[in-house]
């Protein structure tokens, strides 16, 4: 019987793991963050759940300042839009103890923007924004090889927001090997434990 | 119920280290060697349990199982949520430098419901049992969220504002703990009588039931 009961409990356990992680979701908040253009796109979601609307992003500079804060719309999404070129991070904490963040380096950011306050940076500043190419403002004729250029950079910027946004969906997901793992760990753990008082106590008799 | 790294100040997270260093020294010192394969299964039971979520919007909250592990191990949750939460910190579930606090939060009423399913309150019958585990499931989730919401409050939130989200939505969790302690209990009196007893007794092997 006590074998039986043993039996249950490792075959609910294995049942368990084996099923949740596949239809459970995370319970963490995740902050996606990624520059496109002169602004920065991202969505703050429950990891293999929902999206969270109208939560509040705190947006921090590299020195734990506050550079800004927006708030995600119905969809769970928001938009900021750099002032200054340094590492931003973005970060979400709903209250009960969650939080999530993602920086996006300064590299990611528009050249053209000011570097922050301290360095020399007027020129830069000044420089008019986009250096145009648009593409739909073009001519009947045969685009510019620089209106060429600037529709392949934003092209590839799209498509690398969207490479790292699934990145980083997966990374976030619990796994059937994470759950399995941690409960071989646990038994692992188990097992050195008895080992070792088993080694302290060699005659001791069983109760 | 499990606090993110970055959010609680160093005197908080040193205290829920000191309390709960001293909470896993006593539940080492009191396990009995018979008992180790318990612990780990109850620490695995609770490393998954948490990892089941239930979609309360505009979050979701997950099963604790402390009230469970606390009326079936006394002190010796401690280590068991310890093991179980540094595996969910790994996953991301929860801060490592806010182990401790974590492991306070959810290991200290799970020792409160170890002492109140002793209580002899309604009898010792099998139905009292059942019932007193019932209690304990939902006190165990209601205690962790209370204790979340102190540990929150030191950061400047409002108590009634992150009460709300601790002890409110986690009503839904409460009710199916209740129900999964209860027909634990309930199964473990028919199946294994034995186990709930021993647990019951603590080191010293006093009787809890003689039903």
């Amino acid at each position: 019987m006590r074998k039986a009961l043993r039996m249950s409990w490792i075959v609910a356990l294995a049942a368990a793991a084996l099923w949740l992680p596949r239809r459970a979701d995370a319970h963490k908040l995740v902050v996606f963050a990624a520059a496109e253009g002169r602004a920065v796109r991202g969505e703050v979601y429950i990891a293999g759940g929902g999206r969270l609307a109208g939560v509040t992003v705190m947006v921090l500079g590299p020195d734990g300042g506050t550079l800004g804060q927006v708030r995600t719309d119905e969809k769970g999404e928001f938009r900021f839009v750099p002032a200054v070129r340094c590492d931003h991070l973005f970060v979400v904490d709903d209250g009960t103890g969650h939080r999530g963040e993602c920086p996006v380096p300064a590299a990611d950011l528009p050249a053209d923007l000011p570097a922050p306050s301290g360095r020399g940076s007027a020129p830069a500043a000044s420089r008019p924004a986009p250096s145009g190419a648009r593409p739909t403002t073009a001519p009947a004729t045969m685009p510019t090889d620089e209106a060429i250029d600037a529709l392949v950079e934003r092209l590839s910027e799209v498509a690398a927001r969207a490479v790292r946004r699934e990145l980083r969906i997966r990374d976030e997901r619990v796994r059937v090997r994470d759950v399995a793992g941690g409960i071989g760990f646990i038994l692992g753990l188990a097992g050195l434990w008895m080992m070792w008082k088993y080694k302290r106590r060699p005659g001791r008799e069983r109760e | 119920m499990h606090i993110a790294d970055g959010i609680l100040s160093w005197p908080v997270l040193s205290a829920g280290a000191a309390a709960s260093a001293a909470g896993v020294g006593v539940g080492l010192w009191r396990i009995r060697d018979e008992r180790i394969p318990e612990v780990a299964l109850l620490s695995a039971a609770l490393f998954v349990a948490s990892l089941i979520h239930l979609p309360v919007p505009p979050t979701s909250v997950h099963l604790l199982l402390n009230g469970l592990a606390g009326v079936l191990l006394g002190w010796a949750v401690f280590p068991a949520v310890l093991v179980a939460l540094l595996l969910q910190a790994w996953l991301g579930f929860g801060g490592l430098t806010a182990l401790g606090v974590n492991t306070f939060v959810i290991a200290a009423p799970a020792v409160v419901c170890h002492y109140a399913f002793r209580l002899p309150v309604g009898g010792r019958g099998a139905a009292a049992l059942v019932a007193r585990g019932a209690v304990t499931g939902a006190l165990g989730i209601f205690l962790s969220g209370l204790l979340l919401s102190l540990a929150l409050v030191t950061t400047g939130r409002g108590f009634l504002l992150v009460a709300w989200g601790a002890i409110v939505l986690h009503i839904p969790v409460a009710a199916i703990e209740a129900a999964v302690t209860a027909a634990a209990v309930g199964f473990l009196l028919k199946v294994k009588p034995e186990l709930l007893q021993l647990a019951a007794a603590g080191r010293r092997g006093e009787e809890l039931a003689d039903a």
